[in-house]
C-alpha cells in the first residue's frame, strides 16, 4: 500500500527533523558561554534573564509582554525573555531546574511554598540584595509570606483578601435591609434563616454555607491551629473545637449530601452558584468582583468585611495568599535578577493591577485605583492574615481536612476529631524533625 | 433409501439451524455492543457537547445535551487562543520518532527474551519487570539532573531518546506474544540457515502485526498525551507540545470549558485518525495467522 | 544434563545463541544503564538519606524504613485503600477487556465503528474526564443518582463524598477506562489460528466450550501481561485521588488516600523525597514479591506455544 511507504518516509523525516528541531532548540536556550566576563564591570555586561511565569490567556498576556517591554525599552542591557509555563507544574520545574543549576533569573510561585524553598535554600536571599529597605510599601500580609528567619526570600506580586458577599436583591425579597450587612456570626445565622429557600426536599437557595477552610476559621475566630513560631501543632484547643462545631452546624442545616452537591457547581462563570442567586452569602476573594461584573453586570450585591464571632474586626479576620517573585539561589545574575524582581514587585505589579483587576502587594499600586472594589480591598488588608503552612508539617491539612469530614458526616465529635488530628500531626512534626 | 433421505434432509435443517443460531448470536452480540458502547460513549458525546455551548449554558443543571445555539465559534477560538497549529507539528513529529524507536527497540529487547537463551536471562528480565514498579516521581529529579549534564533540557532528546532504548512494558508485553509464537516455523529457519536477524524480521515481525500495532498505537497515544515530560524538559514555548497547550490554557483563572472541550476534541481526533488507520494491520494479522496455523 | 555433555559443535551454537541474545536486548541493557539505573541507585541511595529534593542529603541509615514500618500512620491507610483498589479493578479490568475483545472480534456489522467507539476511553484522559466523572457522581444532581432515584433507591449513596462510596465509585471509573484495554487482547485474539475453532466446531463444541479451551488459553499470555502490569499500576495509582479528593487530602476521611497519593505528598508537598524514596522502594519490593508469585503461578495456567527454555 502506498500510504505505507508514504508513513515510513515522513516517519524517518520527522526523526530527522525532531532530533535537529531539538538541537536547534538547545542552541537557543543555552546562552554562549563566552560572553560572561566576571571582571567587567556590571553596566557593560549586556545579560538575558529568563523570566517564568503561569499566565499565558489572551487576556494576560498582553499586559506581561508589555511589562517586559517597557523593562526592555529602559534597560538595554538586561533584556528579559518570559516564558509562560503551566501553573500545575511551575514549582516542580522551578526545583529540577534549581538542583540542575539551570532554573530560570526570575519566577513568579505561588506565596504559600516561599519559605520552604527557602529552609530547603532553593531561592535567593533577597536581603542581601537590598529588599528590606522596600518592606514599608508592601502590605504586610503578602510580604510576611516571603520572610523566613528573618529574611526576605520572595517579593510580593499579587495577593488577595477575602470578603462576604451577599445578595441584595435577596435580602429585599425576604424583607432583610440590604444596607445591613452581616457583622457577626449570628447575623449569618439569623439571615440565612430567612434567605434559606427549601421546595420539597431541594433546596433552592442556600442563606449561606462556612465550606470547610477550617484553619482560615480558626483564624477569624482569634486563635490559630499552631503556637506562635508555628512550630506546634494545637488544632484541638478549645476554640479550635467550638470553630468546628459552629462549622457543623452549618453543615447540617443543609445535610452533607446537600454540601457535597452544591461544592460542585461553585466553579465560576456565568453559572456560579452566586451568580444565579442559588448562594445568598458567600465569602470568596475580594477580585470576585469583577466576574459579577462580566456575567452580572446589573447584579446588586454588597461586599463587606468578614463577619467574627463577636462581630468586631481584628488582624486576622480575612486572610489572603497569592504569588511572589523569587530568584534561584544559585541564579548566574542576581543582581539584575533582583533589579528585574523590584521592577516587577512595584511598578509593574501598578499596570497589573490596573489592567487584570487583581489586587497588587504593591501599596502605592493598589492607592492608583480608583474603583470601588480596590477601595475595599485596601480597607480590608489591614485585617487580614498571611498565615502561612508550617515547616514542620507541611502537609497537616491531610489531618486536618479528615477532621472536618468525620465531622461533617456525624462519625465523630469536633473534640474527638480534632484530638486525633493533634495526635497525628504530632506525629508529622516528630517525622519531619528525625529528617 | 428412505435413511439416505432422512440423513439429507437433517444435514440441511441442522444446516438452518445454524445459520438462525448464528444470526441470533449476531444479533445479541450487535445489541450488546451498543448497549455498552452507549455507556462508553456519553462522556464523549457529553465534551463534544460542552464544546459547542455558549459560555451560559456550560454548567447548568440539569446538564444540557444539545446546545443552543451550536457555537462552533469555540473552536476557532480554541485554536487560535495558543498557538495550536505549531503545537501541532512539534507533537506529531515527537510522538512519530518515540513510535519507531519503541517498536524497533523493545521489539529487539522482547525476541532477545523471549526466544534466545543466554545465561543471566531471568535475573535480567526481574530487573527490567522491576524498572517498572518504581515509581516515576522519585526518580525524575535525578533523572532530570542527568539529562541536564548531559545538556539536552530544552530539547526533545529526553523525550525522544529513551524511546530507542526500549521500556519494560512494550518489551514484556512484545515477549508475551513472541512466546506465543510456534517454535516449527522458526526452527526450521534455522536449520536452514537463517540468523536470528532474519528471523526476527522476517518471521516474528510479520506473525506479530497486531501486537506491534498496538505497541504503535499506544506508543502514539503515549507521546501525544505525555505531559509532564515535556513540561519538564521544554523551556522554549516554539518547541511546547499539545498537551502543554492544552494544560495553559486550563491554568487560566477564569476557566472556559468549553474551549478546553474544543481543544480537547481536537487534540484527540489525530489519535482517534491513527488508531483506525492501524485497525488494518490486526485484519492483516489475522489473515496471517490463519494461513500459518 | 544431557546438554551439558553434548559436542563442542553444540556448546558453540549455544555459545553463539547467548551472544546473540545479549545484542538483541543490547537496546535495552544500555538504555537501562545509562537512563535508568542511575536514577534508580541514586534513589535508593536517597531513600537511607534525608534528601530534599535539592542540596539536604545527610545519611540516616535505616530510619526512613523504620518509620515507615513502626510509626507512620498513613503507612498502613494508604496500603489499604491500595489493596482494596487492587482486588477490584484489576479483575473487573482485565475481565471488561477480555470480554470486549471476544465481542469485537466477532464477525459483526459494524465492527470498526465499535472497535472505534470502545477504544474512546483510552484516549479520553486527564483532568477535563475526571472532573466529567465527578458530575456523574455528584450526589444530588448526577447522572447516577438521578438514575437510582428513578429506579427507586430513596437514598442513593453520596459517592466522592462518603468514605465507604469513594473507592467503588473510582473502580467504576477504572472499569470504563478498561474499556480501553481490549487491544492488547484484540491483538491476542488475531494469533488464534482459525483452524482451531473450525475444527472445534466440528467436534460439536458450544461457543461456550470454544471460549473456555481455545480463547481463554490462548489469550493466557496476553491476560497475564495484563495482570502484571496492571497490580502494578493500581499499586502505584495516585493521579486521579490527586483531583477528586479536593486538593489531595485523600478524603474523605483517607478513604482515598492511596498509597501512590501519600507518596506524592510526601515528596511534593513535603518535600521529603529521601522518605518518599523510602516508600517507593518498598512498594517495589511488594511489586517484585507479587510478581514473582504471578510468575510462579502462572506455569500453571499460562499457556506457550512456542516457548525455548
Amino acid at each position: 500500500m502506498n500510504w505505507r511507504k508514504f508513513l515510513a518516509t515522513s516517519l524517518t523525516a520527522a526523526l530527522a527533523v525532531s532530533i535537529v528541531a531539538g538541537c536547534g532548540g538547545k542552541k537557543e536556550e543555552t546562552p554562549a558561554p563566552s560572553t560572561p566576563t566576571p571582571t567587567a564591570p556590571v553596566e557593560q555586561k549586556k545579560v538575558e534573564l529568563e523570566f517564568w511565569g503561569h499566565w499565558s490567556s489572551e487576556q494576560r498576556r498582553p499586559t506581561i509582554n508589555k511589562i517586559i517591554e517597557t523593562w526592555n525599552t529602559k534597560n538595554p542591557n538586561i533584556q528579559v525573555k518570559y516564558t509562560a509555563v503551566p501553573f500545575d507544574q511551575i514549582i516542580t520545574k522551578f526545583q529540577a531546574g534549581v538542583t540542575a543549576g539551570n532554573a530560570p533569573d526570575v519566577a513568579v510561585l505561588d506565596a504559600f511554598t516561599a519559605q520552604q524553598r527557602a529552609s530547603k535554600k532553593q531561592n535567593l536571599d533577597l536581603s542581601a540584595q537590598g529588599a528590606d529597605a522596600i518592606k514599608g510599601e508592601f502590605f504586610a500580609a503578602p510580604w510576611s509570606a516571603g520572610t523566613y528567619n528573618g529574611k526576605q526570600y520572595s517579593l510580593p506580586f499579587v495577593t488577595d483578601t477575602r470578603m462576604l458577599f451577599y445578595n441584595k436583591a435577596a435580602f429585599k425579597e425576604v424583607g432583610l435591609d440590604p444596607a445591613k450587612a452581616p457583622v457577626s456570626w449570628d447575623d449569618l445565622w439569623a439571615a440565612a434563616d430567612k434567605l434559606d429557600k427549601k421546595n420539597g426536599k431541594t433546596l433552592e437557595r442556600v442563606g449561606f454555607h462556612p465550606g470547610n477552610d477550617f484553619a482560615l476559621w480558626v483564624l477569624n475566630n482569634k486563635t490559630t491551629l499552631w503556637n506562635a513560631d508555628m512550630t506546634k501543632p494545637q488544632v484541638n484547643n478549645p476554640v479550635a473545637i467550638e470553630t468546628l462545631e459552629w462549622m457543623k452546624k452549618w453543615n447540617d442545616r443543609y445535610t452533607n449530601e446537600a454540601y457535597t452537591a452544591f461544592k460542585a457547581t461553585f466553579q465560576g462563570g456565568a453559572n456560579d452558584a452566586f451568580i444565579t442567586g442559588k448562594v445568598a452569602m458567600r465569602v470568596d476573594v475580594a477580585t470576585f468582583a469583577a466576574q459579577i461584573k462580566k456575567y452580572a453586570p446589573n447584579m446588586e450585591y454588597g461586599m463587606v468585611p468578614v463577619p467574627t464571632k463577636d462581630g468586631k474586626q481584628h488582624p486576622a479576620t480575612s486572610w489572603a495568599g497569592g504569588f511572589g517573585i523569587e530568584i534561584p539561589a544559585n541564579a548566574k545574575n542576581p543582581k539584575e535578577a533582583y533589579a528585574f524582581a523590584k521592577y516587577l514587585a512595584t511598578e509593574a505589579a501598578g499596570v497589573w493591577a490596573a489592567e487584570q483587576y487583581d489586587m497588587p502587594g504593591w501599596q502605592k499600586a493598589a492607592q492608583g485605583i480608583n474603583d470601588p472594589v480596590f477601595t475595599a480591598m485596601m480597607g480590608n488588608m489591614p485585617n487580614t492574615i498571611f498565615y502561612p503552612r508550617p515547616l514542620a508539617a507541611m502537609d497537616y491539612g491531610t489531618a486536618t481536612q479528615k477532621a472536618t469530614d468525620d465531622v461533617f458526616a456525624g462519625k465523630a465529635t469536633a473534640k474527638a476529631a480534632l484530638d486525633e488530628a493533634q495526635k497525628a500531626i504530632e506525629q508529622m512534626v516528630k517525622d519531619n524533625a528525625g529528617k | 433409501m428412505a435413511s439416505v433421505n432422512m440423513d439429507h434432509s437433517e444435514l440441511t435443517r441442522s444446516r438452518r439451524a445454524k445459520t438462525l443460531r448464528t444470526w441470533l448470536w449476531k444479533g445479541f452480540v450487535v445489541l450488546l455492543l451498543l448497549a455498552i458502547s452507549a455507556f462508553i460513549v456519553f462522556p464523549v458525546l457529553w465534551m463534544l457537547s460542552t464544546s459547542l455551548k455558549a459560555n451560559e449554558q456550560v454548567m447548568v443543571y440539569p446538564p444540557v445535551w444539545i446546545p443552543k445555539p451550536l457555537v462552533w465559534a469555540n473552536y476557532a477560538k480554541a485554536w487560535t487562543v495558543v498557538p495550536f497549529t505549531r503545537y501541532t507539528i512539534n507533537t506529531a513529529l515527537y510522538a512519530f520518532a518515540v513510535v519507531i524507536g519503541t517498536i524497533l527497540s523493545n521489539s529487539l529487547a522482547a525476541y532477545g527474551f523471549a526466544r534466545l537463551r543466554f545465561p543471566g536471562k531471568n535475573v535480567l528480565f526481574m530487573i527490567l519487570l522491576s524498572t517498572m514498579m518504581i515509581p516515576g516521581m522519585v526518580t525524575m529529579i535525578p533523572q532530570y539532573v542527568l539529562y541536564a549534564k548531559l545538556g539536552w533540557v530544552g530539547t526533545y532528546l529526553p523525550l525522544i531518546v529513551p524511546s530507542f532504548f526500549a521500556s519494560a512494558f512494550f518489551t514484556f508485553m512484545l515477549r508475551q506474544f513472541f512466546l506465543g509464537l510456534p517454535e516449527e516455523l522458526m526452527e526450521a529457519a534455522r536449520i536452514d540457515g537463517a540468523n536470528e536477524g532474519w528471523i526476527w524480521w522476517k518471521i516474528a515481525m510479520p506473525l506479530s502485526k497486531p501486537a506491534l500495532a498496538t505497541v504503535a498505537i499506544w506508543s502514539f497515544e503515549g507521546a501525544w498525551n505525555d505531559y509532564v515530560g515535556p513540561v519538564l524538559y521544554l523551556t522554549d514555548e516554539k518547541l511546547y507540545t499539545l498537551q502543554i497547550g492544552l494544560a495553559l490554557f486550563r491554568s487560566q483563572s477564569d476557566i472556559y470549558w468549553q474551549y478546553i472541550m474544543a481543544a480537547s476534541v481536537v487534540v484527540m481526533i489525530p489519535v482517534v485518525v491513527i488508531y483506525a488507520v492501524f485497525q488494518d494491520y490486526f485484519v492483516e494479522g489475522a489473515a496471517v495467522s490463519g494461513i500459518k496455523g | 544434563m544431557a546438554k551439558a555433555s553434548s559436542p563442542k559443535k553444540m556448546s558453540s551454537m549455544r555459545k553463539s545463541e547467548a551472544l546473540m541474545g545479549y545484542l538483541f536486548i543490547a537496546p535495552w541493557l544500555i538504555g537501562f544503564l545509562v537512563f535508568v539505573a542511575g536514577p534508580m541507585i541514586f534513589s535508593l541511595y536517597s531513600s537511607f538519606t534525608n534528601y530534599d529534593g535539592a542540596f539536604t542529603m545527610d545519611w540516616v541509615g535505616l530510619s526512613n524504613y523504620r518509620r515507615l514500618f513502626t510509626t507512620d500512620q498513613y503507612f498502613m491507610i494508604s496500603l489499604k485503600n491500595t489493596l482494596y483498589f487492587a482486588v477490584f479493578a484489576v479483575p473487573i479490568g482485565v475481565a471488561v477487556g477480555v470480554v470486549s475483545a471476544v465481542l469485537l472480534n466477532q464477525d459483526i456489522p459494524f465492527q470498526r465503528f465499535f472497535r472505534t467507539v470502545f477504544y474512546l476511553p483510552k484516549i479520553l484522559t486527564g483532568v477535563a474526564v475526571i472532573l466529567l466523572w465527578m458530575w456523574v457522581f455528584n450526589p444530588q444532581a448526577g447522572i447516577v443518582n438521578t438514575f437510582l432515584r428513578f429506579i427507586g433507591v430513596d437514598n442513593p449513596p453520596l459517592w466522592f463524598a462518603a468514605p465507604e462510596w469513594s473507592k467503588p465509585a473510582l473502580i467504576i471509573m477504572s472499569a470504563w477506562g478498561a474499556a480501553g484495554g481490549m487491544l492488547v487482547y484484540l491483538a491476542g485474539l488475531q494469533g488464534i489460528p482459525k483452524q482451531l475453532y473450525e475444527a472445534a466446531e466440528i467436534d460439536g463444541a458450544t461457543g461456550a466450550r470454544q471460549f473456555f479451551k481455545i480463547t481463554l488459553p490462548l489469550l493466557s499470555p496476553t491476560i497475564f501481561f495484563k495482570l502484571v502490569t496492571g497490580i502494578n499500576g493500581a499499586l502505584q495509582y495516585w493521579s486521579t485521588a490527586l483531583i477528586v479528593s479536593d486538593g489531595g487530602n485523600g478524603g474523605p476521611s483517607y478513604s482515598t488516600l492511596f498509597y501512590g497519593l501519600r507518596m506524592w505528598k510526601v515528596a511534593f508537598t513535603e518535600s521529603r523525597m529521601g522518605y518518599a524514596s523510602a516508600m517507593a522502594w518498598v512498594l517495589l519490593f511488594m511489586t517484585l514479591i507479587v510478581t514473582a508469585i504471578q510468575f510462579y503461578v502462572s506455569n500453571k495456567w499460562v499457556y506457550y506455544e512456542g516457548e525455548r527454555r
